[in-house]
């Protein structure tokens, strides 16, 4: 590993350039770091970019001709760049009544009729649109914006994932907004919600110190709480016996939350209720799994290839409480799309048992195991945070892993409660796209690590 | 009572649970005798699965006499022991233990010959001690990054019980296995291989839907457990006798697991809206597709209730196809453009602005995914909520070919599953593995055609079916659900 930080910013730039996480090389303390008690988002407002409502403005289209004997379309743009469009892709796409129910959005064209061979035999721009008639029979008229959006030429794809790159977070207090701008005006739902998309976490400052008041605040603001067999809202306080480690003053090693499901929970919310100033430690700290993956793909290429191959078990066989549970699902603890783009990461070490590999993939798999939890632990940027009474700490529990230090009870009786509850994942992202919408841009809208290709 | 009667009984199932042991019960005695054939296979019993295996088996409890269940080996009586059934297997003991490849390795070898070589590491993460496990909640707190690398075995021995103790070299630590644990375990080829046959899906030739009563599944567990096994098995099952009351579903579904939330509520309406937010809500014909394939996490059971279905109105007639079949064929015919429906991702989208948030969701993947065996676990499939396709120009035709084909191939598929649902009925299928359509209908005046529907997690879904497995003494794997699992 480089332990120079000349070595380390050349390392960072080497990443930034070849994956999908790019770093922002920032000056400043990154082990440890504390959220102070006073909210600092107010103070840092002017600087954030000013919400615009506006879209961004589409390139028009200069000419179009049918090329490659009609199977293709091409059209140039007028700041140079050219597209080429199938004859059948346009004929599946056809936004005409006939083709396409704009009003529920759904594809009317069926699959099996669609004539593969067909092709462009005339076409126009009129009044910024692109009309395609095909095969003599069928006229269609496609938006610019549309074509230009979905223009899969050349390098297009590989530009339009450019922005989808998430950036590891480096500064010294965490993104925050107060309770009462969220409750009062919606934009500052956008602001929260933008925030986890950009950095993986944020907070929300000065909410009430009610039980269950995430589940009032989070169905109003943003969707249903995810419900399962743990219930929607789950309390993690200290106990004297405790059965499960959660429920101890020990520490808690870094994992996401309820990786034996398929559809792992997605937004993570921990509301604190009681955090009595006579305990010492008790910090809960974050790590953006993305960040750890990349560099792990740069430091040790082989163990990185091997976890996104070798499919990991997670399990959860527990009959002795009151709602037995035999939950679990085998897949590889980084996946990836065809571009090589990490694109989903599933790390809890608590719930790793027996592991169904071949004998031929053991010992990699063990040693790459072990690498990345030591790069995790040892990764030198993480966020902690001491939470106060009133925080609520939401974060993208398919990005960040989180872990608790241990905490001292000292001479007094003192009190540690918070509650949580989860959000499913698409759900948070189509809120955040609605809210993009009306309040920013939603072509800049990051990975969110649901395993999607885009 | 000569074997063969027993035979009729119930033997078939016990020699697939016993692997071909013969077994005679005498429960007529005041003390109910199980014979068995040798003295190996009653070495290892333990009476209370061996009870509760003898009640799936036998569809009724042998009631215990005052001395309790007695098992008997030619010749002579003796008390139960220890018998862990899995697979069907009964399991042997070790026989010795040996430290091999420099401690990177342990061989075990069994007395019925058997003999495989655990990796020390693999051990390890295993150990069950009270510091690597819970024993409450049967949480890991093993720490991965605190584990030396290449961890060798110092020394290992086989207990008095028959178990195995490790001890390994650069850690003071101590490890205690189960031999049963053990020959669990084996991670061989083969072994492996024979767990992943058992859970792959058998297709349901028939066409036929098994139906159970709902007053039988919603009082005993173990109709609730068979209803369960079989919608796992062929992918769905019906239930008759579901009271016609709204929202009832809810006390169907809640029996399982907890009822989804989607864009549709938690339990939606199946009938002619006036607002629909797509063409499920209109009486219009619905070719084959999946629910909400928009989730990473689809849905993985449908629950219809049809609460009326009147006489007077034409067609409305429910269509299922068991995707996993066709394309079991479909990659035998077509292999290249299976091959490129596994590769080429399709781009899916749901946008309805109708409700408080609006939703806009969509997802890119391959239609078809694999595991590294090249088995299909999971498929997606949805032709009217298709989005643009953004893939390089290079794989445009060769992926409207490939979608084309499958398309066809769902379209005029001759094992589709027809049923036209009656008020009463609830049917549930594997809303991942099942494509479902619906045939027009027309209401025509007074008719009308109500189903009311909702959802079940696949993950909560297969968790009851093993928990309650598990109670009934079946331990048998889930057929796979189509949930993404590599298993």
């Amino acid at each position: 590993m480089l332990k120079c930080v000349q070595g380390r910013r050349r390392l960072l730039k080497l990443v930034s350039r070849c994956s999908s996480v790019g770093f922002t090389f920032q000056t400043g303390p990154a082990v440890p770091l504390i959220t102070p008690q006073t909210c600092l988002f107010d103070r840092h407002l002017d600087r954030h970019q000013p919400f615009s409502s506006g879209t961004p403005v589409s390139p028009s289209a200069n000419t179009v001709n049918i090329v490659d004997d009609g199977r293709k379309v091409e059209i140039v743009w007028n700041d140079c760049k050219t597209s080429r469009f199938h004859a059948v892709w346009l004929r599946h796409h056809c936004q005409c009544e006939e083709c396409f129910d704009a009003e529920i959005n759904q594809v009317l064209i069926e699959i099996d009729k669609l004539p593969l061979d067909i092709k462009a035999t005339n076409v126009r721009i009129t009044d910024g649109k692109v009309w395609v008639e095909w095969n003599g029979n069928h006229i269609g008229e496609f938006s610019t914006a549309f074509l230009r959006k979905h223009c899969y030429s050349g390098d297009s794809l590989t530009q339009k994932k450019a922005s989808l790159k998430t950036s590891l977070y480096t500064k010294p207090t965490l993104a925050s907004v107060t309770w009462t701008d969220c409750e009062t005006d919606e934009k500052h739902i956008y602001r929260l919600l933008k925030d986890i998309n950009d950095h993986g976490l944020a907070m929300v400052k000065a909410a009430p110190t009610t039980k269950e008041l995430l589940t009032e605040f989070v169905p109003k603001h943003m969707t249903s709480l995810w419900d399962n067999t743990y219930g929607k809202l789950y309390d993690v306080t200290y106990m004297e016996k405790a059965t499960n480690l959660a429920y101890t003053q020990k520490a808690l090693q870094f994992h996401m939350d309820l990786t034996f499901y398929e559809s792992t929970p997605g937004i993570q919310f921990l509301h604190c209720l009681k955090f009595d100033e006579s305990l010492t430690g008790g910090e809960t700290t974050f790590v953006d799994m993305f960040a750890v993956c990349e560099e792990l793909r740069q430091t040790n290429p082989a163990e990185f290839k091997t976890l996104c191959s070798v499919p990991c078990t997670f399990s959860r066989d527990h009959s002795s409480r009151d709602h037995p549970v035999h939950l679990g699902i085998q897949r590889p603890i980084i996946n990836l799309n065809r571009e090589k783009e990490i694109i989903g990461v599933f790390w809890n070490p608590s719930v790793v048992g027996v592991q169904g590999i071949p004998e031929d993939d053991v010992a990699d798999y063990y040693k790459a195991y072990q690498l990345f939890a030591r790069a995790i632990k040892n990764f030198h940027t993480k966020n902690e945070v001491r939470l106060q009474p009133g925080d609520i700490v939401a974060f993208n529990n398919r990005r960040m892993a989180h872990s608790r230090n241990s905490f001292g009870v000292g001479s007094g009786h003192g009190e540690r409660h918070f509650q949580g509850c989860y959000i499913n994942i698409c759900e948070y992202k189509s809120r955040l796209i609605h809210l993009s919408r009306k309040f920013g841009d939603d072509s800049a809208i990051k990975r969110v690590g649901n395993m999607d290709w885009t | 009572m000569t074997s063969e009667k027993w035979k009729d009984m119930w033997l078939e199932d016990l020699v697939s649970v016993s692997n071909g042991i013969e077994v005679w019960i005498q429960d007529h005695l005041e003390t109910p005798v199980i014979n068995f054939k040798s003295m190996r296979e009653i070495r290892f019993i333990h009476l209370n699965m061996l009870n509760s295996v003898l009640r799936s088996v036998c569809r009724q409890t042998i009631s215990r006499s005052q001395h309790g269940l007695t098992l008997s080996g030619p010749g002579t009586r003796v008390t139960p022991v220890r018998w862990l059934k899995t697979n069907g297997k009964l399991l042997s003991a070790v026989q010795q233990v040996q430290v091999v490849d420099g401690g990177k390795k342990l061989n075990v070898t069994w007395d019925d010959g058997k003999s495989f070589d655990f990796h020390s590491i693999w051990l390890r993460f295993q150990c069950p001690c009270a510091s690597c496990r819970e024993e409450s909640s049967g949480l890991f707190r093993t720490r991965p990054a605190d584990i030396p690398l290449g961890l060798k075995i110092k020394d290992a021995i086989k207990t008095e019980t028959g178990d195995v103790q490790v001890e390994w070299k650069e850690e003071p630590h101590h490890g205690h296995f189960s031999q049963d644990f053990l020959q669990q375990h084996i991670y061989s080829k083969e072994q492996l291989q024979a767990k992943k046959e058992e859970s792959k899906p058998v297709f349901n030739k028939t066409k036929t839907i098994e139906i159970m009563s709902w007053k039988d599944v919603e009082n005993s567990e173990e109709a609730l457990y068979q209803w369960l096994r079989t919608l796992n098995e062929n992918g769905l099952a019906k239930l008759s006798d579901v009271p016609i009351e709204r929202d009832y579903l809810e006390n169907v579904i809640r029996k399982i697991g907890p009822i989804i939330h989607t864009p549709y509520g938690y339990l939606f309406e199946v009938a002619t809206l006036d607002d629909p937010v797509n063409a499920s809500f209109t009486s219009v014909a619905l070719h084959f597709h999946q629910d909400l394939p928009v989730y990473e996490g689809q849905p993985g059971i449908q629950f219809l209730h049809c609460l009326r279905f009147d006489e007077t109105v034409k067609g409305g007639v429910t269509r299922f196809l068991d995707m996993y079949q066709t394309l079991a064929k479909f990659r035998v015919e077509h292999p290249n453009e299976f091959k490129t429906l596994c590769r080429v991702p399709i781009s899916i989208q749901m946008e309805y602005n109708n409700s408080d948030y609006p939703v806009l969701m969509s997802k890119r993947r391959p239609m078809i995914y694999l595991d590294d065996r090249g088995e299909v676990i999971s498929v997606v499939w949805h032709t009217y909520m298709h989005a643009p396709l953004e893939v390089p120009e290079e794989d445009v035709e060769e992926f409207y070919n490939a979608y084309q084909l499958l398309g066809r191939a769902v379209e005029f598929s001759e094992e589709a599953i027809e049923t036209k649902l009656k008020p009463g009925e609830v049917i549930a299928f594997n809303n991942r593995r099942m494509l479902h359509a619906r045939s027009a209908y027309e209401e025509g005046g007074s008719g009308q055609r109500h189903f009311q529907g909702g959802y079940l997690s696949g993950d909560d879904f297969k968790s009851r079916l093993l928990v309650l497995a598990k109670k009934m003494g079946d331990s048998r794997p889930a057929i796979r659900i189509g949930n993404n699992d590599w298993r």
